[in-house]
This record gives C-alpha cells, sequence and structure tokens, in this order.
C-alpha cells in the first residue's frame, strides 16, 4: 500500500475519501425483503414469527440451524430488531410474543387478528468475490409481515358484483352446516321492510350475519367465510364498512336509492374498494416471498367435511399467487413474489416418522396451485415443521406392536403423556374411513427449557424454511 | 373389507418420569430412536424396494454397464487365466520333478524357492483383493444411500452414515466435524436429510481435499507436459500420473486400492468420461479456444499442456463421484475452479520464466 508518512494529510484525506467511498457502495448492495407469513386463524403464524426471530436473534455456528448455510458456514454477523418501516401499521411485538415462551412455566401468545410488521438487519459475511473485496459485512433487512389469511379470502369478490356475490352465498347456505346455522339471520332478512333503511335493521341484519359466519368459524371450524373481515375485523371493527350483508334478489321496485338494498350494494362496493383493493395495493403488492401456514393435523381430526371445506378455503387463497389472465386481477396481483412456501405447522404434534407423510399429504393438496405458481416463474416449496417443539418422539411397544408415541405435555394438564396420534395417511382416506376416532392430535403446552435464558427454542425445519427464504439473499 | 382396518387406532399412555423437553435433552440419545424404528413400523408401509434398488442403480450407469457388458468378456479373462495358471503348475511340477531325479539337493533347493515365491505371489494377490474388496465397499455404500435418497425413508439414514464414518474417524480432522454432525443431527430427520446434512458437513472436507489433490496433479500435468521435449516421454509420463491420481483419490475417501483397482477406477473414469457425451467434451473445447485468453497469450505448447491439465482434472472428478461414499447431492465439483487454477499456475510458470 501507499506509504504515507510524509504526506499525512493527503493520506488520511485519502483514507476518509475511499472510507465513505465504501460506505456508499456497502449501502448500495444492502437489500431489503419483505417476508410475508399467512394462514387461516391459529395456524399458528404468530408463534411462527416469534420463533424465527428468535432463531436469528440467537443463531451461532452451533445454535442448531445446521442447513442454514449463512449460519453454517460461519458468515453470520449478527442481528437485531430495528424500527420498522411503514408508519401506519401495527408493531409485531416480539418481546411480547417471546415473553411468556420462554417464561419458566412457558404459555402461547395470545391471538392476532390485524397486520402487523418488524423488521430485523442481518449483518452477513458475502460469499461473493466483488463483496469481499468492497467490504467486509453485508447487511440484509428483513422485514416480516403477518395477516391473516382470511384477507385472502376476498379476492374473487372484486370480480363479483353484489348481486352475484350475494347469489353465491345464498347458494351456500342451502348446505348445512351453514343452512342450520343461518337461519336466524335468514328469517329476519325476509321480515324485513326493504323500501326505506334504517339503520338500526341495517346493523341488526348485518350482526346476525357476522354472527352466522363467527358459529361457522367457531362451532365447525370453517374456513371459507366471506368477508374475511367479519371474522377477523381487526381495526375497522363496527365501521359501516363492516355493516352490510348479502340479501337475496329483489323486485326492481325495492332498489330505490333510500333502500335497503342500494346502501347494502353501496357498502359492498366500499368494501371491495377501501378495505380489498387497498390491502392488495398497499401490501400485497409489495411482498418479495410469502409462506402460507396450514394446519393441517386440525383439519384432518375434523373430518371430510371440514376437510374439504379448508381445501376449497385454501384453493381460493392461492389463486391470488397465480394471478390468471383476468384484466383487473393480474394487473393487481402483479406481485414480486418471487418464493413461495407452503409449510404444515405443529408437526411435532406426531411422531418423527410421520413427517414424510404429513409433508407428501400437503404436496397433494397444493399441487394444482403450485404447479401453476411455478408455471409463472415463482420458487415453490412445501414443509412440514414446528416453529417450536413441544413433544419428542419415542419408540414403545404396545399391543403387540413398535408404535412412535410423541412425550409432552398436552395444553391446560401439567403432566407428560405419551401420545399415539394416528398414523399419517399418505393420501386422503376416503371418507368412509375417515373414522370419528382415527386420529387424536393433541395441542401441547410450550416446551420447559432447562435453561431459559440461554437456550434457544427447540425447532423442527426451521433453518431449512430460513435457507430456502434467505438463503440466496445472504449468500 | 368392511371389519379391516387398515389404520392403527390412537393411544394415550402416562409417563412416569417426566423429563424435560429442550435441546440438548433431545440431541444426547440421537441414534437409539431411529434405528428403532426401521423393523417396527417401516414394515407396515409397503414400498417398491425392487423398482427403487433398480432405480439407483442406473443411477451407476457408467459402472453398470461396464459390467454388463464386460460379462464376457471378464469371463474370457478368467478362462485364460485359470489355463495360464495351469498350464504353469504343470510346468513347474515337471521341473521339479527333474530337479529331484537329478540331484536330491537341488530339488530340495527350488522346492523351496518354488513356494517362497507362490506364497509371496499369494500374499501379493490376496492384498489386491482386499484392497479391491475396500473400493467395493464404497460403491455399495453409495449404492444403499441412492436407495435411501430416493425412498425418503426414516431410520435407515443412522446406521448406514455410521458405517461411511467408520472409515474417517481415524483422521484427526475429521474428529471435529464428525463430532459437529452427530451434534447437530435431530432426530427428527428423515434419512435425506441425514444424508444430505452429512454430504454438507463431514463429506465435504473430504471432497476438499479430493479437490486439491485433482487440481495439484492437472497443473504439474500441464505445466510438465508444456516443458518435456519428448513426445512418447509426456505420453507415458501422462499415463502414469493419471494412475498415481486416482490413486491418492481413492486413498483421500477412504479406500486404498492397489494397482489393479487403480486400473479399474481409471478405466471407470474415462467411460464416465465418455458416457458424459461428446458435447460436454467438445463444450468444454469450445470454451477453451474461445474464453482462454491467458492460452491465447502463451504458446501453443503451453496450450496443450493446459488441455492435458483439462484432460486429466476431467479424470479426477469422475473418480472422485465414483470413490464418494454417498452422491453428490448438490452440485457436483466442476470444472470451473480447475480452469482457473491451472492458468493461474501456467501464467505463474510463465512470469516465473521470464
Ligand atoms: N405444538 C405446537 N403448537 C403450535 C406451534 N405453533 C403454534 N402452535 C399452537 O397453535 C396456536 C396458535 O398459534 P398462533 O401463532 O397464535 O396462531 P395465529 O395464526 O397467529 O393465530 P391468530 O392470531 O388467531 O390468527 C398456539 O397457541 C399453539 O397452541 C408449534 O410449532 N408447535
Ligand atoms: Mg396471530
Amino acid at each position: 500500500m501507499t506509504d504515507t508518512t510524509p504526506f499525512a494529510p493527503l493520506g488520511m484525506l485519502l483514507a476518509s475519501a475511499q472510507k465513505t467511498l465504501t460506505e456508499w457502495l456497502h449501502l448500495a448492495m444492502d437489500q431489503t425483503v419483505r417476508l410475508a407469513v399467512t394462514g387461516l386463524n391459529q395456524s399458528g403464524k404468530t408463534v411462527f414469527i416469534t420463533a424465527l426471530v428468535h432463531q436469528l436473534l440467537h443463531a451461532r455456528q452451533d445454535s442448531g440451524l445446521p442447513f442454514f448455510e449463512c449460519v453454517s458456514s460461519n458468515r453470520f454477523a449478527g442481528s437485531r430488531v430495528m424500527m420498522q418501516p411503514d408508519v401506519d401499521v401495527s408493531a409485531f411485538r416480539y418481546d411480547q410474543f417471546i415473553q411468556p415462551l420462554t417464561q419458566q412455566r412457558p404459555s402461547w401468545p395470545t391471538r392476532t387478528d390485524e397486520l402487523s410488521e418488524i423488521r430485523l438487519a442481518i449483518r452477513f459475511q458475502p460469499t461473493g468475490l466483488i463483496h469481499r473485496q468492497l467490504s467486509d459485512a453485508s447487511t440484509l433487512y428483513l422485514d416480516i409481515i403477518d395477516y391473516p389469511g382470511e384477507w385472502l379470502l376476498d379476492l374473487p369478490m372484486l370480480e363479483l358484483s353484489y348481486a352475484e356475490w350475494s347469489a353465491q352465498i345464498f347458494q351456500s347456505c342451502m348446505e348445512e352446516p351453514r343452512r342450520t346455522l343461518s337461519t336466524e339471520w335468514r328469517t329476519l332478512l325476509q321480515s324485513m321492510e326493504m323500501r326505506k333503511a334504517d339503520d338500526a335493521l341495517l346493523r341488526q341484519a348485518s350482526g346476525l350475519y357476522t354472527q352466522f359466519l363467527m358459529r361457522c368459524k367457531l362451532e365447525y371450524g370453517l374456513s371459507l367465510l366471506q368477508p374475511g373481515r367479519f371474522t377477523v375485523p381487526g381495526e375497522l371493527k363496527g365501521t359501516p364498512l363492516l355493516t352490510f350483508c348479502p340479501l337475496p334478489d329483489c323486485g326492481e321496485e325495492s332498489r330505490g336509492p333510500e333502500s335497503v338494498y342500494s346502501i347494502m350494494e353501496e357498502r359492498f362496493n366500499a368494501y371491495k374498494e377501501r378495505v380489498v383493493y387497498r390491502f392488495y395495493k398497499d401490501h400485497f403488492s409489495r411482498f418479495d416471498r410469502q409462506i402460507v401456514l396450514i394446519d393441517l393435523l386440525k383439519a384432518l381430526s375434523k373430518g371430510p367435511e371440514n376437510f374439504s371445506d379448508m381445501r376449497v378455503a385454501l384453493e381460493s387463497i392461492l389463486r391470488n399467487f397465480h394471478y390468471g389472465t383476468s384484466g383487473l386481477l393480474s394487473r393487481l396481483l402483479w406481485p414480486k413474489i418471487d418464493k413461495l412456501l407452503f409449510v404444515a405447522t405443529k408437526v411435532d404434534h406426531v411422531a418423527a416418522n410421520q413427517h414424510h407423510n404429513l409433508e407428501r399429504l400437503l404436496n397433494r393438496i397444493v399441487n394444482k396451485p403450485a404447479n401453476d405458481a411455478i408455471f409463472q416463474g415463482v420458487e415453490v416449496k412445501t414443509m412440514a415443521l414446528s416453529s417450536v417443539t413441544c413433544t419428542r418422539t419415542v419408540v414403545r411397544e404396545h399391543d403387540g406392536r413398535r408404535l412412535s408415541f410423541v412425550q409432552g405435555i398436552p395444553k391446560g394438564r401439567n403432566k407428560e403423556i405419551l401420545l399415539f396420534p394416528g398414523e399419517i395417511p399418505e393420501s386422503l382416506p376416503r371418507a368412509e374411513d375417515w373414522d370419528a376416532n382415527r386420529f387424536n392430535f393433541m395441542e401441547f403446552e410450550p416446551p420447559r427449557l432447562i435453561d431459559p435464558e440461554a437456550a434457544t427454542l427447540p425447532h423442527i425445519r426451521l433453518d431449512q424454511a430460513l435457507q430456502f427464504l434467505l438463503g440466496d439473499k445472504l449468500s | 373389507m368392511d371389519g379391516a382396518r387398515t389404520w392403527i387406532p390412537p393411544v394415550e399412555l402416562a409417563v412416569t418420569a417426566s423429563p424435560k423437553v429442550g435441546r440438548s435433552a433431545a440431541a444426547a440419545p440421537r441414534p437409539v430412536v431411529l434405528s428403532l424404528e426401521q423393523d417396527g413400523e417401516a414394515a407396515s408401509r409397503v414400498e417398491p424396494v425392487e423398482a427403487v434398488m433398480a432405480a439407483g442403480e442406473s443411477a451407476e450407469s457408467a459402472s453398470a454397464t461396464a459390467t454388463g457388458r464386460g460379462g464376457v468378456l471378464t469371463g474370457l479373462l478368467l478362462v485364460a487365466i485359470l489355463l495360464w495358471v495351469s498350464l504353469t503348475v504343470q510346468d513347474a511340477v515337471l521341473f521339479l520333478r527333474q530337479q529331484w531325479q537329478s540331484h536330491l539337493l537341488l530339488g530340495l533347493f527350488f522346492t523351496l524357492l518354488t513356494l517362497v515365491l507362490s506364497g509371496l505371489l499369494l500374499t501379493l494377490v490376496g492384498r489386491e483383493w482386499r484392497r479391491f474388496r475396500r473400493l467395493r465397499t464404497l460403491t455399495v455404500l453409495r449404492q444403499e444411500s441412492y436407495r435411501v435418497i430416493s425412498q425418503q425413508t426414516f431410520g435407515l439414514g443412522q446406521p448406514l452414515l455410521r458405517r461411511v464414518a467408520l472409515l474417517y474417524q481415524e483422521r484427526e480432522e475429521m474428529v471435529a466435524c464428525l463430532e459437529s454432525f452427530y451434534q447437530q443431527s435431530d432426530d427428527y430427520l428423515g434419512d435425506r436429510e441425514l444424508l444430505l446434512l452429512f454430504s454438507d458437513q463431514v463429506l465435504s472436507v473430504v471432497d476438499a481435499r479430493a479437490y486439491q489433490v485433482v487440481v495439484r496433479h492437472a497443473s504439474a500435468a500441464a505445466v510438465m507436459t508444456a516443458i518435456s521435449p519428448m513426445a512418447w516421454l509426456d505420453a507415458l509420463f501422462f499415463l502414469w500420473r493419471n494412475l498415481w491420481m486416482v490413486r491418492e483419490i481413492a486413498e483421500v475417501y477412504g479406500a486404498r486400492p492397489g494397482a489393479a483397482g487403480s486400473l479399474v477406477l481409471l478405466r471407470q473414469a474415462i467411460r464416465g468420461m465418455m458416457g458424459a457425451g461428446l458435447t460436454d467434451l467438445l463444450a468444454t473445447g469450445v470454451a477453451h479456444s474461445m474464453g482462454d485468453s491467458v492460452a491465447a497469450l502463451l504458446m501453443a505448447k503451453t496450450g496443450q499442456g493446459l488441455s492435458n491439465g483439462l484432460f486429466i482434472a476431467r479424470i479426477g472428478l469422475q473418480t472422485m463421484q465414483a470413490c464418494r461414499p454417498l452422491p453428490f447431492m448438490g452440485e457436483a465439483p466442476g470444472l470451473a475452479q480447475i480452469r482457473k487454477a491451472l492458468q493461474r499456475e501456467l501464467g505463474n510458470g510463465k512470469s516465473q520464466e521470464r
């Protein structure tokens, strides 16, 4: 290098110039990735993001992420939580969620129903030659966004008029269990005075409709419920935007300007524009990578009707990722998403030798939409993982058979049990094979860490998910 | 078929002792759970073992076709060897009898000599055979891992990897990475994942060493060919260099092939190269003639050295694939870095000459 002694000031000047140049290049090379996490309610989004952040904040070469190349090859140079980029979005409260999980008597985080985000900065040593010469470490800004999968169910509404949409809903109410659950709401509609809208009546009708949706969700675990915000209202609760419901086709004469129908139609359109369209424009179109979490085990244990409902809901959700040829939608859904990960969550509810079958089952379910997405150049992967592992696999002899049990503390108890929850079939069982007591999947309490301060949370395949989602950005 | 239930109903049992669940607790007793699984539940799953076996073997295309077509040849060779041996034995017996008849001492001397010689020969052949067998185990291991990978089994990986680890566990530099592999292989990992991890964390160290061997021989061959003035010396040197390298690579991977083993490996590698196709060879040639700015600068002779080096490198890479106890699961090592290394080497040589 140059000898700076005779020209010390010049040398210093040069050095500082070089430094700013490096810094500038550094900045230019830093990248941001927006990673969106979604799934139907209670599919494990909050726990997944919390665990992911926790692993990233605690990553060391031997911290149990062998498949996350950046860490296992010792190029990872630390990470931390940063200020979030958007001021008008709620924060993902990592601190609040991790705290109950790492207590002496751990518990799960509470439910959430809003879109929230968190930003991490990850420092790492790039492998590329160019990078290595320019600067030692680069920074990747990782924005993780949590939003309810129910919101994606609204996409088809964008293409429908109010009349068409109403007709669809009434059609679906012909079948059980929706038929019985919706009786009260439908009876009210029949007795309602349609010509002159009355605010109280409107609220009552929409209230009954919301109640119907909530009962579908809570009592029967159905997922295909529109409009999505009625069950996951977030900050819109109680606003006129959520105060409408489908109406049966009525004659021309009762669609006057003051009529119930016209007001409901107006609100439906406002909902489409202000809620659905806004979400796609403000958020969805900015996502780089998407994870869809699916609680297959819950759907399996609830039987064929529930399973097929979840499947239809899932297909509807997945339509978001293979934007068709239709004009409006394809323009709206021209996201930059280049990687799509389908995850069967809570895989620790079953023994390790069942993971592969679970993954296969998931593959079968998402096969068609995944193919479409691949066709459009999106990289797709399916995986069975658990964000926080609560059990371990134990092989025991039982009734003359060797069975793989899971051992853990079921939710609400305080003693460990050994559970053989049934075997995961490789393909969907036929309805007549789907006996009520074929599966017995149980929820578990989070693991009690031996040393909550120092230990990282146990997980299954979180490192492989990280590698798929971020591996290329950290190379 | 209504009465026959094809599935096992769920069971819930109480636990007496309640160990805490955590990373350290889960990692400790790792192999036990895995290996127990294999005889119990894998049996209830019906899987087309034969088909997969066939698939795994067909992936070994080069060697498979070699043995298929070589069957007749090997038979002929065996017959010839048998004939030759019996003739030699008969000759020896006749000769000895003659000596015994002519003089007692002479007979005694020659008998002893023959015994010593044949003893020596037998131990030599025996050693060669044992070494050959050892080379075979590498192939067998690889074929088994093909099966495990394609079948996505559970519980077969650990025992297989323990056998692979036997090959390397005495090496000092491998102790640390084997240790880290055992520590990181959680008991939820399927066999494919285990093999991937092993390939990544343990075998990559071995690969790097083998790769160094290839680079070293390739660059040595390139420089030497470029320097030596005599064509036949070049050719001889080239062959010897190849054999030497093949043997070294096999040793790196844990086999100690004798002369026969090395020859077989070399043959296999050449076949593999031919199998890789003319296009590939051509591609290298084209890339060579187009992108090779250094070679263009150097004299034609150096250019020839470079292509000799590349040839040796290709043989070396093929040998690596044939000796590795697990197949390459990600990207197999390629020529790109070797080309760079060679060009650097030749460039250095050139600048040093000047
Ligand atoms: N065993 C196990 N249970 C999990 C795991 N992840 C989530 N759960 C369970 O699933 C429940 C829901 O997880 P959340 O992360 O809150 O789900 P969510 O998708 O954020 O739910 P909403 O916010 O209500 O939409 C938790 O209370 C746990 O009981 C996991 O990795 N393993
Ligand atoms: Mg949540």
